[in-house]
């Protein structure tokens, strides 16, 4: 990630899009609009470059640290929260269904046997 | 503590036989005991037509009178009263099936089971026996008495009878429809959801399931049980129960492998298992496979007390019904003292002599007779 | 069985028999949040959590978590991890999911009727009462009350609730009268459980009224801002006599009726906010159990400057934290009384049990928990939607009480709304921590943001929620031993009530 200032209060963050998903991006920094005006676009060479321009308050050079800190820390915690939901969509999807499902046609079959020592078949 | 088999010497009795020990003063029945020769005017009048069990106490020759009666001779007479329904084998074999005074009857299905726990106090045999037991249990059926309160249905495993077991719960409300019945079963047939929509059809709501489930992490249940699976099962048949409005109990016993995770178990019930109408805490009965395996199961009640606490407070805190069973109020922090019940069967329950002189036994639960080893922290407790 | 099958049955096998040793393993639908510098909460669909050292997440993502290890044992045990694709226990899953969304079985079970806009009030919050007026103008016809009380009888749900709302609705009470016998009279066809309700100032009470309450066992919930001096302050035509005329009626209703037909709720202003102790100690003075600290209604600030909203919602926090502090330390004093939103939430968090409260839930009540019957007769999804009416706004109108059941309650805009309420699918909350617990409002954010989505990171109706939580949770981590026995005794209490 590499970032730097455009103006008092803008600066400019270039992500490669080989190790960003686009959703990623949008969705971290869609949190970002309560205080700053935010462009995302593709740039040749694979990158994604975002302007984050501050409203009325100029930005010092510590407030970009920290913000360049907590970008960070966000992008890292949704490309987690996108990794748990492309693993997870389908089972998920499997709960709802059976959830709102009237009727048993999306119930599973009990695992294991309930065999003992006496060989015998048990439920018709 | 009373036992519930002994032996004598049969004579004429070509079958095995169920009865109720009947009262010879009133003359109810055909099956009595005779203890002293006070009695020897109705033996002579009722003759072959009843069945006599003869104390031991008895001399030769006041037995040898009858000899051509049908009875059981020889016997150790102590622990059979009149109202208990027994079995008498031709081999002279008495096992006493139901105890009028006592609310603590069983109906013994079978001893096979599908599980193998670490601490069976009742060791599961391999033979199938559920026709044995069934013939026993629907002889015994008729006899006890309608008033009786509370029944237990027990084994091994009973839902091991299959369809049967619907059977016999529709055989529960037919012939004792005012008795509360008190199922112990692992639960895992359940997970199989025609059998318990089947048990639903029969409408019998004095039934209540009791269901262990020894951890929340599946791992360390299946080792307890010793079966792949049976946490799943069990949980999808809990699961079943209350889809069909069955009433259910949860039962965790208290040793070595279970106590670590026992508050995180206390949450999991009451997240997972809200409906369930009782929870019961149990000491352990230090006897069948406990024997065998001490080295994995001992631990002193004391050293368990923290995790305990935790968790009966915690669900008694969100509402549920929680009690202790079979710890000694000296083993028992006395926060705990009002969830401790008396729930060791009084043909097992014992007090040590240390008792004697304690405070509280009035109120406390005893210990198990049947266990091989106590606790050595058992100690009477002085008025304060 | 053969005699060595049997013996291998019998034998005694070690714990990792019975345990996966092997590292992988596969997620599980959840979503997490920093909750400080050093916990992270992750919680799933089924509204169960885990309060997990900063960094587990990402460990957990990465199938980085010991097999043998007691965090590996939870993770199991509350569905966050599965050792196969679909999880064994994904029917129990399922079935908790359906517990949690019941709420939705029964459709609409909350019928309000607005029954006049006269009030003899002039609280200066209100957004919907007209002081004078004539009855013809802001009273509900018989003929559109007999229509909205036809279209109550529509719904599937077993459970019926008639709240009559207003203005004053005792100034109409020949309405509220009609109704409630009108229902019953009806009810006898359909067999619903009814009950009513009716929030009243408390000024406007005859004997007569209170023997109909008494008889119908009509449930009454009445204002009480706080002490006398910010309770009045709150209604500056009203004036010096509005509370002693408030305690005066709740002594009456709680004299016939008895004491726990009589609820409370107030409503919090920009005074509000500097008095949580103050309003607590009146609500116990005057023998209440429990205060709901309600947000300051945002319809009157929709408009103005979003600044001054936003200090509000801080200032709000605050008001709450010190509110539900104080009311904390009453508890541990012996004192048992409850801060109903923390209920409402506590119950959401502890348990799978679906809680009926319209104005945090997903799908959002609008419709599938709440209707509104104006006293015009039109129909609206909520009661804030008829608050934004008055400003001419009729997004929320779905029709009249002459219309279809159907083109009412399953119309265009019906559908429209549908599409808005739930949380899983709008920007912000479908990756949201709180997403289980929380709710959707498109009345709001449509107010606010002229869209019924919103934009989250704008919207003080996230941030308010946002600011409940994550206080809450941050107790439960750090203060647990101290709030559990307090919080479990409120949920108990709860959960009794409603069996």
């Amino acid at each position: 990630m590499q970032v730097s200032r455009i103006d008092e209060s803008t600066i400019k963050i270039l992500l490669d899009a080989n190790l960003y998903d686009l959703v990623v991006i949008q969705k971290t920094f869609y949190w970002y609009l309560k205080d700053y005006v935010i462009t995302v676009k593709a740039i040749p060479e694979n990158d994604i470059q975002i302007i984050l321009e501050k409203l009325e308050i100029p930005l010092t050079n510590s407030d970009i640290d920290k913000l360049t800190t907590r970008i960070k820390r966000d992008l890292f915690d949704f490309m987690l929260r996108n990794k748990i939901h492309q693993e997870t969509k389908n089972v998920r999807d499997l709960i709802i269904a059976k959830a709102f499902s009237d009727t048993d046609e999306f119930d599973e079959m009990p695992p294991g046997t309930l065999r003992d020592t006496v060989d015998e078949n048990k439920f018709k | 503590m009373i036992h519930l088999f002994t032996k004598g010497i049969c004579r004429n009795i070509q079958e095995p036989v169920i009865a109720r020990i009947g009262d010879l003063h009133h003359n109810v029945g055909n099956l009595f005991l005779i203890r002293d020769l006070s009695d020897l005017g109705s033996i002579r009048q009722l003759g072959k037509s009843a069945i006599f069990l003869f104390d031991s106490s008895l001399n030769e020759e006041f037995t040898q009178e009858f000899s051509d009666y049908n009875q059981v001779n020889n016997l150790n007479t102590e622990y059979l009263s009149v109202g208990d329904i027994i079995r008498i084998g031709t081999k002279g074999e008495i096992s006493t099936l139901f105890r009028e005074n006592s609310s603590h009857n069983s109906l013994f299905i079978t001893d096979r089971c599908n599980s193998n726990c670490i601490m069976c106090s009742q060791p599961p045999r391999n033979r199938d026996d559920l026709d044995h037991f069934w013939e026993i249990n629907t002889r015994l059926l008729a006899l006890i008495p309608k008033e009786t309160q509370v029944l237990g249905i027990t084994g091994g495993e009973p839902t091991l009878l299959g369809r049967r077991f619907v059977d016999l719960i529709a055989l529960m409300k037919s012939e004792l429809p005012m008795t509360d019945v008190h199922v112990l079963t692992n639960g895992r047939s359940f997970a199989w959801k025609n059998l318990v929509e089947a048990l639903s059809l029969v409408e019998n709501q004095k039934v209540v399931f009791g269901i262990p489930l020894y951890s929340d992490y599946y791992g360390i249940h299946d080792y307890i049980v010793q079966a792949k699976d049976a946490f799943d099962q069990t949980m999808l048949g809990l699961y079943n129960l209350e889809r069909f409005n069955q009433r259910v109990e949860i039962r965790v016993v208290l040793h070595q492998q279970s106590f670590s995770r026992l508050p995180q178990l206390a949450k999991y019930i009451f997240r997972n298992l809200p409906f369930v109408e009782h929870i019961a805490f149990m000491g352990l009965e230090f006897v069948g496979y406990t024997v065998a395996n001490r080295d994995i199961l001992w631990i002193e009640p004391e050293d368990y007390m923290d995790q305990l606490e935790e968790a009966v407070l915690f669900l008694d805190s969100m509402g549920m019904n929680v009690s202790i069973y079979n710890l000694p109020l000296c083993l028992l922090r006395p926060a705990l003292w009002r969830f401790s019940r008396n729930s060791i069967s009084d043909w097992k329950r014992d007090y040590l002599e240390e008792c004697q002189s304690c405070a509280v036994l009035e109120k406390c639960g005893g210990v198990f007779g049947t266990s091989k080893k106590l606790s050595n922290r058992i100690k009477s407790i002085s008025w304060q | 069985m053969q005699s060595n099958s049997i013996k291998e049955f019998r034998s005694f096998k070690k714990a990792d028999f019975f345990s996966k040793s092997t590292p992988e393993f596969y997620l599980l639908p959840f979503r997490f949040i920093q909750l400080s510098e050093y916990k992270e909460l992750i919680v799933n669909d089924l509204g169960d959590f885990l309060l997990v050292p900063s960094g587990t997440v990402e460990k957990v993502v990465n199938k980085k978590i010991d097999p043998s290890s007691e965090l590996y044992m939870d993770l199991i045990a509350g569905h966050f991890i599965s050792e196969t694709p679909i999880p064994s226990l994904i029917d129990v899953m399922a079935t908790k999911y359906r517990t949690r969304k019941s709420f939705l079985d029964g459709f609409t079970s909350l019928h309000i009727f607005v029954v006049s806009l006269r009030c003899n009030h002039s609280c200066h919050y209100c957004q919907v009462s007209r002081v004078t007026g004539s009855k013809l103008e802001y009273d509900i016809s018989f003929e559109n009350l007999e229509l909205a009380i036809q279209h109550m009888f529509c719904s599937p749900s077993p459970h019926l609730t008639m709240e009559f709302q207003g203005g004053e609705p005792l100034l109409a009470f020949e309405k509220v009268e009609f109704a409630i016998l009108r229902a019953k009279e009806l009810n006898k066809q359909h067999g619903k459980n009814l009950n009513f309700v009716i929030c009243t100032n408390s000024t406007v009470i005859s004997d007569d009224i209170l023997d109909f309450l008494k008889i119908h066992e009509v449930l009454i919930s009445t204002s009480l801002d706080g002490p006398e001096s910010l309770h009045n302050a709150n209604r500056p035509k009203t004036g010096a006599q509005s509370f002693n005329l408030v305690i005066e009626g709740i002594n009456r209703f709680r004299k016939v009726l008895g004491k726990d037909r009589v609820s409370c709720l107030m409503t919090t202003t920009v005074k509000s906010l500097d008095y949580p102790k103050e309003i607590i100690d009146t609500y116990l003075e005057y023998g209440f159990s429990n205060v709901f600290l309600r947000p300051i209604s945002p319809y009157g600030f929709a408009l103005k400057n979003y600044r001054k909203n936003e200090y509000e919602t801080d200032r709000f926090l605050d008001f709450y934290k010190s509110g539900l502090e104080y009311i904390i330390e009453l508890n541990k004093k012996g004192v048992f009384f409850t801060e109903d939103f923390t209920v409402i939430l506590l119950q959401k968090i502890f348990t799978v049990f679906p809680v009926g409260y319209v104005d945090l839930q997903s799908p959002a009540g609008l419709i599938n928990s709440v209707i509104v019957y104006n006293y015009d007769g039109y129909v609206y999804a909520s009661d804030e939607s008829r608050m934004l009416a008055e400003s001419n706004d009729f997004t929320f109108r779905l029709g009249h009480v002459r219309d279809t059941y159907r083109s009412i309650f399953y119309g265009e805009k019906a559908k429209k709304i549908a599409d808005h309420s739930v949380i899983e699918g709008l920007a912000g909350c479908s990756d949201c921590a709180f997403q289980t617990y929380c709710g959707a409002d498109p009345v709001y954010h449509h107010a606010v943001f002229g869209d019924m989505e919103g934009v989250r990171p704008l919207s003080e109706f996230c941030k308010r929620n946002m600011g409940v939580f994550l206080y809450l949770f941050n107790l439960l981590d750090t203060r647990y031993d101290e709030v559990f026995p307090i919080f479990s005794s409120w949920i108990k209490h709860s959960l009794r009530r409603q069996a």
